[in-house]
């Protein structure tokens, strides 16, 4: 089980764990299968994630060339030296940052 | 040493000024004896600036259920001080065009300009803040004060770029080092200039400095926090080659989990170039 980002959750994915909106009121709990209205009612409460039984977020993330990932992530890397890389948002951004130059040399969509 | 960069303002070389229109529409939206169909019939005068704001409530960015037709309608839905912001954030780009380039492509500034005051705005707008406008409008300005070193100080302002082309050095903290004052600093004095409310003045002026600012943290945080997701995203370019740093007090003060960047980043991606077509004056055509 993992947390997976919203844009990755998929109808059908079963629920480990509770999914609560920012006041912490329950939405959903453990053991529900996703459905399509689901996702819509998280995207409208800012729902950004939610633990998956059986999933990682690595399994959801699609697979690049390993090379062209490498690649990427040293630019990346170059591209966030002035910030500190151990800060959790950081980490993510740079993350994102790789995905997206790896997406973009694979000639896949981005900007 | 750390330098006022009033001297900026003054000199031989004129400082561009904002265009009549947006003082008249700032006057009558700050006026409480004004009416909505007088917001909107000084907009009106304006017919380019009315085309792009109706093509900019009738887009995705709103998506409203029906079709706004006239501007009245649009000052109605959206709200006066709304409009009076975007109306502020689509007039600046036109306040420097025919700049020279030989400093800076001032196609690449505003995109980076467009995509700092995007991400803003989705940022504020999960902040459920009341007036998302204001934080686009202070996306599109944060970098303005780099223009007027660049009109001001080209042979400095070159200086500078060279020295971080070679050290890799960040270029705001050149700008410090060399001119005293940094175009963050530029920038807030050019909107006092304007005469533009204080929040945009101290939002601009601490963006890169973001526990400076005292009156308004958290639109400066945002602003912060999405110039670094523009600048990681590489929308555009003002100057600066590499992320800058993150500020780990403004990011707590913003509130969004890290989990959130990913719909951030996917949101800015689909409004980017939407954004680039409203808002751009079409020169090329």
């Amino acid at each position: 089980m993992g947390k997976i980002s919203l844009e990755d959750l998929r109808p059908g994915m079963i629920l480990a764990g509770e999914v609560k909106e920012r006041s912490g009121r329950v939405l959903l709990c453990a053991g529900v299968e996703i459905t399509e209205k689901h996702l819509d009612i998280f995207k409208k409460w800012g729902i950004t994630e939610a633990d998956i039984q059986g999933v990682t977020q690595e399994d959801v993330t699609p697979q690049l060339d390993p090379a062209v990932l490498q690649q990427a992530e040293m630019e990346a890397q170059e591209l966030f030296r002035h910030t500190d890389r151990q800060h959790l948002a950081v980490i993510e951004l740079l993350r994102l940052t790789t995905l997206r130059l790896a997406q973009y040399e694979s000639g896949g969509q981005g900007s | 040493m750390i330098r006022d960069p009033g001297h900026l303002l003054n000199g031989t070389v004129e400082v561009p000024s904002l265009p009549m229109i947006f003082t008249r529409i700032n006057d009558a939206v700050n006026d409480p004896r004004s009416s909505i169909a007088d917001i909107g019939g000084i907009i009106s005068e304006d017919a380019g600036l009315t085309a792009r704001l109706l093509k900019i409530v009738n887009s995705t960015l709103y998506s409203f259920p029906s079709k706004i037709e006239t501007i009245t309608r649009a000052v109605t839905i959206v709200g006066a001080q709304q409009l009076r912001d975007l109306a502020l954030a689509t007039s600046v780009m036109k306040v420097f065009t025919g700049m020279s380039e030989d400093l800076v492509n001032m196609e690449s500034f505003w995109h980076h300009s467009i995509g700092c005051g995007i991400t803003a705005r989705i940022l504020a707008a999960y902040r459920r803040e009341p007036n998302v406008e204001r934080f686009f409008a202070a996306g599109m300005l944060h970098d303005i004060g780099r223009l007027l070193i660049y009109i001001k100080m080209a042979d400095q302002a070159r200086a500078a770029l060279l020295r971080c082309h070679s050290s890799g050095e960040l270029l705001y903290k050149v700008e410090l080092d060399e001119f005293g004052f940094d175009h963050a600093a530029v920038g807030g004095a050019l909107l006092q200039l304007w005469k533009l409310p204080a929040s945009l003045e101290e939002v601009v002026t601490s963006h890169h400095n973001p526990r400076g600012a005292h009156r308004y943290p958290v639109e400066t945080a945002v602003i912060h926090v999405a110039d670094i997701i523009t600048h990681a995203m590489r929308l555009g370019n003002s100057g600066e080659r590499s992320v800058p740093p993150l500020d780990a007090q403004a990011w707590d003060r913003i509130g969004v989990p890290p989990s959130y960047l990913s719909e951030t980043v996917g949101q800015v991606e689909r409004q980017f170039r939407a954004a680039i077509t409203m808002i751009v004056p079409d020169t090329r055509k």
